[in-house]
């Protein structure tokens, strides 16, 4: 356990609570992006680089992004103090008592590291690249036509068209 | 080495040939209106598939794998891969026309998702390792989820994407966590090696990971506890998708639960675990499925319940891996599908084409359809009879014969005698639409007061007509299906 990784540990931990205390949503929102980033450092000292980099380019840049673009554009109010009610309370004691149970699961619990590459590749961009290309080519190529349904799906559900059809003239 | 062999592009021809297919029909929507010639385009492409699909056969073997074991091409990844591309190729018989009057605008756009989402299935039910299985899904799943949002003007259509939309990707969430915990205990992604090494682990971590991938192929086959997306996000899609997604996507993950129930959790140990928990889905998939559906009104509703309630049959030949229950799913799925299908084929023939009227598929626009259009009613009487798996030559009664008499044979004769018990209360429903076709004397009923009906287009008339003819031939000669299919298991 090196310094890095207390300080990092404090930063994220005192950030995540920062997420839930602090009263103004922007002020949530700026802790979060903190958060993200400790996140990313973790990633760092694990050797995975790319995942470092590609958790800050997507979580504390792009979809943070968005969800400070969201707030300002609802313009939402300051949230008033709601008692928690009987019902989210319960809700929410379940699962965080789940949340334990499989978290109490998951530590000590031996995880296989056979198909793991050595350490001091792993995780490096260009490993990840060259496995990238050649034993997951496959899935990677698929996740072309993933991400052209999703674009081609939003266009057309954005597309503002008459509520007379275009060509067809089938309705009558 | 080389990364990629010719050998591994033949293997996914008909993927490829769907994907050609998927992104000419964006180009080809810009320079033409028409709307058959986006429908015929998008047929060929799905017929050259699967006369690749076919060709496949000969170089399938036991176990073979493409793609760096990436894909299988094995006979039960071609078997589904054919019934994939015949039901999507009947769907978009369906669909011409028809999807155009049900407020879909953008027909390049839907003609390319639905092509999309037919990739999706078949990734989905050739995966060798789970993440090639999860992009397959989330593939099919993601253009899915905007085919049912396509009528853009429609309440209803938006309501229905947005649920499905949600649910399935909180179910999908859930699989992936499986996936991971699994890649996290086995240390591999491939589904066949990852079952030794599953098998023989004591780490309490193989029971969660089991049941999460569990939940993820429950929603997507819509069985009980997660079934209640399926009436609302099947009612509000314009019905050529909902007939898709009761047919074609089910069979997808039907073929996908199957490989890794037997794959990865194969061994004894593991089919311990998830077999108490199959043994209620199935049961309560049935009895829940057939119990609400018998209050529909709506066909496309009812339709929907009793999609919900097949399932819960199919998912009993789960538990039967040695004792038959293999071929009796692969039957089973491939004569709901024709039955499924021929039966939203007249649905779609009688329903109101408005259907933002609140009564388009209501069951009272069933009435005397025996006197006004008597072949399309002696069809419907078909469908609706296998469905109910009633008299002897049709081919729902033996889909039940097999899967029952595997579960007989596993010992589950509790489960057996649940499913026979629920399969005569279904008898209700589907006799109920036969009654009002045909026994309501012309003063009671109202068919007066309806629209006469349209007359039937020629492709409408082929896919009730296919469905039809498949259904009484694998009635009456089961052996044709039934020997196919119990090859496929054997090359399992």
């Amino acid at each position: 356990m090196n310094i890095f990784f207390i300080l990092l540990s404090a930063i994220a931990l005192s950030s995540a609570l920062g997420v839930i205390l602090m009263r103004n949503p922007i002020h949530s929102a700026l802790c979060l992006i903190v958060n993200l980033v400790a996140i990313a450092g973790y990633f760092a000292l694990l050797n995975a680089h790319f995942l470092a980099l590609v958790q800050i380019i997507v979580y504390a840049g792009a979809i943070m992004v968005l969800v400070v673009f969201v707030l300002m554009l609802l313009n939402s109010k300051l949230e008033e103090q709601k008692s928690a009610g009987l019902f989210m309370l319960v809700v929410s004691s379940v699962f965080a008592v789940m949340f334990i149970v499989h978290m109490s699961k998951i530590y000590g619990a031996e995880f296989s590291t056979s198909g793991v590459a050595s350490a001091s590749l792993q995780g490096t961009v260009a490993n990840l690249g060259r496995v990238l290309f050649t034993q997951y080519v496959f899935s990677f190529e698929a996740s072309a036509v993933l991400l052209m349904a999703a674009i081609v799906g939003a266009a057309m559900l954005a597309k503002t068209t008459p509520e007379r059809p275009r060509g067809d003239g089938e309705r009558v | 080495m080389e990364i990629i062999s010719l050998a591994d592009l033949y293997s996914i021809s008909p993927l490829l040939f769907l994907t050609l297919g998927a992104f000419g029909i964006l180009i080809v929507d810009v320079f033409s209106k028409e709307s058959w010639l986006r429908a015929s385009y998008t047929s060929i492409f799905i017929l050259a598939a699967l006369s690749f699909a076919f060709q496949l056969a000969d170089v399938a073997a036991p176990g073979k794998t493409a793609f760096w074991d990436a894909i299988y091409v094995d006979s039960f990844s071609i078997y589904f891969q054919v019934l994939i591309l015949v039901g999507a190729l009947l769907t978009v018989m369906l669909s011409h026309g028809r999807i155009a009057q049900e407020g879909v605008r953008s027909l390049g756009e839907f003609y390319a998702l639905f092509l999309m989402s037919t990739i999706g299935a078949i990734i989905f039910v050739s995966a060798a390792e789970m993440v090639t299985l999860f992009l397959g899904l989330e593939i099919m799943s993601m253009a899915l989820y905007c085919m049912c949002g396509s009528a853009v003007h429609s309440k209803d259509s938006a309501e229905s994407a947005l649920k499905y939309f949600f649910l399935g990707s909180f179910s999908s969430a859930f699989m992936l966590f499986g996936i991971a915990l699994m890649y996290g205990v086995s240390g591999t992604l491939s589904l066949a090696e990852s079952a030794a090494v599953l098998s023989s682990s004591n780490s309490g971590l193989v029971p969660i990971a089991v049941g999460f991938v569990l939940i993820g192929f429950v929603f997507k086959i819509g069985a009980v506890p997660l079934h209640f997306w399926a009436p609302d996000v099947y009612q509000g899609a314009p019905t050529t998708v909902t007939a898709y997604m009761a047919c074609v996507v089910k069979a997808a993950a039907v073929g996908a639960a199957l490989r890794v129930l037997w794959t990865s959790f194969g061994s004894d140990t593991l089919f311990g675990i998830w077999a108490s928990a199959v043994w209620i889905i199935a049961a309560l998939t049935m009895v829940v499925g057939n119990l609400v559906a018998l209050r529909q009104r709506s066909l496309k509703r009812m339709l929907a319940y009793s999609s919900i309630a097949h399932a819960g049959y199919i998912m009993v030949a789960f538990l039967a891996p040695h004792q038959g229950g293999g071929s009796a799913v692969l039957f089973y799925i491939a004569v709901y599908t024709a039955m499924t299908l021929g039966a939203f084929g007249v649905v779609l023939a009688v329903a109101s084409p408005h259907s933002s009227e609140p009564d388009a598929d209501d069951i009272h626009r069933f009435q005397r359809l025996g006197y006004r259009n008597p072949v399309l009613a002696g069809c419907m009487t078909l469908f609706l009879l296998s469905l109910a798996g009633l008299p002897p030559g049709l081919a729902g009664l033996l889909g039940k014969f097999y899967v029952f008499n595997a579960a007989v044979q596993a010992n589950y004769v509790g489960l057996a005698i649940i499913g026979v018990l629920c399969s005569a209360v279904s008898c209700y429903y589907y006799l109920r639409v036969i009654v009002a076709m045909y026994f309501i004397p012309k003063e009671e009923s109202d068919s007066d007061s309806l629209a006469p009906l349209a007359p039937v287009s020629l492709p409408f008339a082929g896919v009730i007509g296919i469905c039809a003819v498949a259904v009484v031939t694998l009635g009456l000669f089961p052996s044709i299906l039934h020997d196919g299919a119990q090859f496929v298991i054997e090359n399992f």
